[in-house]
């Protein structure tokens, strides 16, 4: 355990990337259909499962595995939008999100039900570390990070190609776009499938460090809300800026000696990490309810 | 089996007063509260902490009032800048925030093992007729919340409520103090899930987190829809359902011949089957609001 800002930093980027690949998703599907998807972790649920499920069955490699899984995560949140959250969205938004609290409860019983709770691992080989700024980090971490960045990066990329310009029209003003002769249902699918690949990228980033755990993606909930809010719900890019700061408080928490100036040790209990985590989130929707990065304040 | 009927009764009674209160919030406000269970665990702890400090239990249900008053005022100053489902999420946040602080600090909440050893209420008496006037309780408990909750609905605040959720800017140029009204049935409500919460701990002689998850909020969503949003003795009808499907589905697993953790898995699996069957097919419960004309 470091005590200095650098090890902080490279635990921060770490720890932040799948939560980037999650939150990212929530706030595009949220800007897309005005629904918060409550269901949208169970996404990264499955993205392991069944990543681990290719890889067991076949043998094929990993990375093959994981590919599927994203596809296939992508094409259930294609399905879940068009059969159920489109046609509750017709009656009432917050109907559409019980139903989204109603998918996210059963999909991960499904899961513990055919999984059970305990956890299984991939059997990678062992390799050796290697030091950055005074952390530990193994070569796959250090791989998942840069694959992990990448696809952020092909998804703020895609913002910018023509199919970016509609998502972001749909969801900047929905009717405009129909009106204008978008077909808004074929976009707003494609922006799921985003969605839930990028998420399932993220379970599998999950799965691929910690193992194989049901119970361990139900961890990534409460920051990946925070780092949705903290980013700005209707931001499509903010969240990876939410999920950068929600992990810094959270690692600064746990890791940083705040003795330090004062040449004294003083650090906090590993137990305050969710409370620092709780405190910024409702700093947030008291002081900045829009999010960190947002200009305007909504109001009722 | 008497007893079975007995213990069934008095959690469904019980919940029925959670339902209740959550029905004031979501049906009769628009407010709609995805972390319902906050309040229901802040009564939990309120019991456990007054077990733990071997002060009477009146001093837990105080406490749990007074500390989910506080809470309420938090969430209904929230309310005035957060639109419709954007507070459902906060609410859900902060909710599951709480659960993973508790989950997590042994000294004072006894974290993942919780706190145990919470007076039994009647504990001297034989089994079968402490769970009756555990139910007996209950029940006057529920009866006062539900005579509450009706009397609030008929009078002008309960107006007020109701134009404050279907046209908010109305209800403020008529002078309604949006976030006054709102933070009172807020504290109402969440008074009665707390006192559900408190009762709960004493009856179950535990207090812990597994009741604070993300499963017990859907259960209780569930028993409103199923019921009836906005009716409160639709939601009572709810719990009295849902409860019954919970309780029995245990005979189901051990039919099937489960183990305890696939049977616990299968259990919030029907009850999620029937909430999703209610959204999609009849989306206004078994008893739908009478005073509601005007579809949102």
């Amino acid at each position: 355990m470091g005590g200095a800002l650098p090890t902080v930093l490279v635990n921060t980027v770490i720890a932040a990337m799948p939560l980037a690949l999650i939150a990212v998703g929530f706030n595009l599907t949220y800007s897309l259909s005005g629904a918060f998807n409550v269901a949208h972790i169970e996404f990264a649920t499955f993205g392991g499962v069944i990543t681990y499920w290719v890889w067991s069955a076949t043998h094929a490699p990993i990375y093959l595995a994981a590919i599927v899984a994203m596809l296939a995560v992508g094409g259930l949140a294609v399905l879940m939008r068009r059969t159920i959250i489109a046609r509750l969205l017709k009656i009432d938004p917050v109907i559409a999100m019980i139903g989204t609290f109603a998918l996210a409860t059963t999909l991960e019983a499904f899961v513990r039900f055919c999984e059970g709770s305990s956890p299984r691992s991939f059997e990678l080989p062992l390799e050796i570390g290697t030091e950055v700024l005074g952390v530990r980090v193994s070569p796959l971490q250090i791989r998942l990070v840069v694959i992990a960045a990448i696809a952020l990066s092909l998804y703020l990329v895609m913002l910018w190609t023509p199919f970016g310009r509609r998502i972001r029209a749909v969801a900047s003003n929905p009717e405009l776009a129909e009106a204008s002769g978008l077909r808004t249902g074929r976009i707003a699918d494609g922006g799921w499938f985003v969605a839930g690949a990028l998420a399932a990228l993220a379970g599998v980033i999950i799965a691929l460090t910690g193992g194989l755990d049901v119970t361990i993606v139900g961890n990534y909930l409460l920051p990946a809300f925070a780092a949705a809010i903290v980013g700005g719900l209707t931001s499509l890019t903010g969240a990876i800026g939410g999920a950068l700061f929600v992990t810094f408080v959270e690692q600064a928490a746990i890791g940083f000696n705040f003795g330090s100036p004062f040449g004294t040790s003083v650090q906090l209990p590993v137990s305050l990490e969710s409370a620092a985590v709780f405190l910024v989130l409702v700093l947030v929707l008291v002081v900045r309810p829009g999010g960190l990065f947002s200009r305007r304040v909504r109001s009722v | 089996m008497f007893n079975y009927i007995l213990d069934l009764l008095v959690l469904a009674s019980i919940f029925a007063v959670v339902a209740v209160g959550l029905n004031l919030q979501a049906g009769v406000s628009g407010l709609p509260n995805f972390g319902i269970v906050l309040f229901f665990g802040i009564g939990a702890y309120g019991a456990g902490l007054a077990t733990k400090a071997s002060l009477p239990w009146t001093v837990g249900l105080l406490g749990a009032v007074l500390v989910a008053t506080a809470a309420a005022l938090l969430l209904g100053r929230l309310s005035g800048s957060l639109p419709g489902t954007y507070w459902g999420i906060a609410t859900l946040a902060i909710a599951e925030a709480v659960r993973v602080i508790l989950f997590n600090q042994d000294s004072v909440f006894g974290g993942a093992q919780g706190i145990g050893g919470v007076s039994l209420p009647f504990a001297s008496l034989p089994e079968r007729t402490r769970l009756i006037l555990c139910l007996l309780v209950m029940i006057a408990i529920l009866a006062v919340c539900l005579a509450i909750s009706q009397r609030l609905i008929g009078t002008q605040f309960g107006r007020a409520l109701r134009l404050q959720r279907e046209q908010p800017e109305l209800a403020a140029s008529l002078g309604h103090d949006l976030i006054g009204v709102r933070t009172a049935i807020l504290i109402i409500s969440g008074a009665m899930a707390a006192a559900a919460g408190v009762f709960y701990a004493h009856y179950i002689a535990y207090t812990g987190t597994s009741e604070l998850e993300m499963a017990t909020t859907i259960t209780v969503w569930t028993m409103v829809v199923v019921g009836g949003i906005g009716n409160s003795y639709g939601v009572v009808l709810g719990a009295l359902l849902i409860q019954t499907l919970y309780s029995t589905s245990r005979f189901l697993g051990e039919a099937l011949n489960l183990s305890a953790d696939r049977t616990a898995s299968l259990r919030i699996m029907l009850i999620g089957f029937a909430l999703f069957g209610f959204l999609m097919l009849k989306n206004d419960g078994l008893l739908p609001e009478r005073l509601r004309k005007i579809r949102a």
